[in-house]
């Protein structure tokens, strides 16, 4: 058992550099593999863990990302035992900067560049799983490209409510055959994937399964031909695009936060890009620490 | 001593799978396995970071020795059931087999490594997919047009064998979604 650089032993490594590139050669198909016990709880992202661990090498320099942010208690948690299990490695918090990129939640805002590598930590990986109860029902789903009752589910959505009540987590097919669960990224993610130039790699650690969608392949969320697919508009009373309270930019993914006694706060929820566009890359808790709250 | 193990070292493993990573990612693209190779055979060396005794294995024109095939730790199996084979790129393939997964299982389809490629020579294959922005032209060498062949009757994706060339210390991959003509 050779428990040096990654932590995981020679077995796992090698199932899971086999599991990888079986994802690729099959985009958005659920390879299954034995997810090894992590020294943190399964739900908390050991699916992406197990991927980071697995392909990182000691030139890398890895980003860990959290809800947009690096500095939350499950990124800075993940990055430290990738950090100490990988000596040499190198991390950051500069999307422009890191080749490897963990993340849960979001796909950066700053566009991603060959050479990079993306790799998600997914909670649930199918996206049968809210129509059919069934693994082995879900299995003969995707195997017969029936996706039927998903876009009943849709179609039962635009009745109820005149839209899509899918917020995130928004299927999508990859490659003209498998429809794939993005992990619980926005809507507004979901079209980065399409066409990216890097490679995607997701990890289900509790659900024992991998995917991919690799560099340059079209990735269509389902949707009507009538109603297309719309992202999160983040429009005010007025009609007019929300800026962020920080940086003031009109083009990113906003978080709402809500003020006592006043209107709610937007403001960007990838704080490295925030953070560059307020001329202080690399110090996203910038204003915090320097000019108060 | 030490560059003959090259193949077998840990750390090397972990650069050559990400290489092969970044080339089975994007079809077409030839990689450098740089000095992990020892100066030996670059397939091997590939082989080397993906099987152990929980993967099976054909050597099906025997290029490896015994010992090379004993220290892979890969179970020995014929090749129309084996997760890896090895062959000999200039050699006739005639009606061989390999597993093509099932659409249960599309992940059970072969990983083919064609040895004796003459990466950069040869006929001009346009290439298109998934991994290509577009498209891109490669020219392989030395490979018998049977193996051509016997992917066009292999591949059906999802089904399909997926195929890495290698020569000198190069390879090129291409997964069984790769479009090879115009």
């Amino acid at each position: 058992m050779n428990q040096g650089f990654g932590f995981l032993d020679d077995l796992a490594v090698r199932e899971i550099r086999r599991g990888l590139l079986k994802a690729l050669a099959i985009p958005g198909y659920q390879v299954p593999y034995a997810s090894r016990e992590m020294p943190v709880a399964r739900g908390f992202g050991t699916g992406g863990l197990q991927i980071s661990l697995a392909i990182a090498l000691p030139r890398d320099r890895l980003k860990v990302i959290d809800q947009g942010a690096d500095d939350s208690v499950n990124a800075v948690a993940l990055r430290r035992f990738i950090e100490a299990s990988c000596p040499g490695l190198e991390t950051t918090t500069r999307t422009v900067e890191a080749t490897l990129i963990q993340t849960r939640h979001r796909i950066p805002e700053q566009p991603l560049s060959p050479g990079q590598v993306m790799v998600y930590q997914v909670p649930y990986p199918d996206p049968l799983q809210i129509v059919e109860p069934s693994e082995s029902r879900r299995r003969r789903c995707h195997a017969h490209g029936d996706y039927a009752r998903l876009w009943v589910r849709l179609y039962e959505d635009m009745v109820r409510f005149n839209e899509v009540a899918i917020s995130n987590r928004y299927p999508a097919r990859v490659a003209g055959r498998y429809v794939i669960d993005p992990s619980p990224i926005p809507r507004f993610d979901v079209l980065k994937l399409h066409q990216s130039p890097v490679a995607h790699l997701f990890g289900a650690g509790r659900e024992k399964k991998l995917y991919a969608v690799p560099p340059y392949t079209d990735v269509e969320p389902l949707a009507f031909s009538d109603v297309p697919f719309a992202v999160e508009p983040f429009r005010d009373a007025t009609g007019a695009r929300r800026t962020c309270a920080r940086c003031g930019a009109a083009d990113t993914y906003l978080d709402e936060l809500p003020q006592v006694g006043a209107a709610s706060r937007w403001q960007c929820n990838d704080l490295d890009r925030c953070a560059e566009r307020l001329g202080y890359p690399g110090d996203s808790d910038h204003d915090e620490h320097h000019a108060g709250p | 001593m030490i560059a003959l193990d090259h193949p077998w070292l840990a750390d090397g493993q972990r650069v050559v799978f990400r290489t092969v990573l970044e080339a089975w990612a994007r079809p077409g693209c030839v990689v450098n396995l740089g000095p992990w190779t020892g100066g030996g055979s670059p397939a091997l060396t590939v082989l080397a970071a993906l099987c152990d005794a929980g993967t099976t294995f054909c050597d099906l024109h025997h290029q490896l020795s015994k010992g090379e095939r004993g220290r892979l730790g890969a179970l020995a199996a014929p090749a129309e059931e084996a997760a890896f084979v090895l062959a000999d790129a200039s050699m006739d393939p005639g009606d061989l087999t390999l597993a093509r997964g099932t659409l249960l299982a599309p992940e059970k389809g072969a990983t083919l490594v064609l040895a004796n490629v003459a990466i950069g020579n040869g006929s001009e294959q346009i290439l298109s997919g998934p991994g290509i922005d577009g498209h891109v032209d490669l020219r392989l060498g030395g490979i018998h047009p049977q193996w051509w062949t016997a992917r066009e009757r292999w591949c059906e994706f999802p089904l399909g064998v997926d195929l890495v060339f290698c020569s000198g210390s190069r390879a090129v991959c291409l997964p069984r979604h790769t479009r090879i003509g115009a």
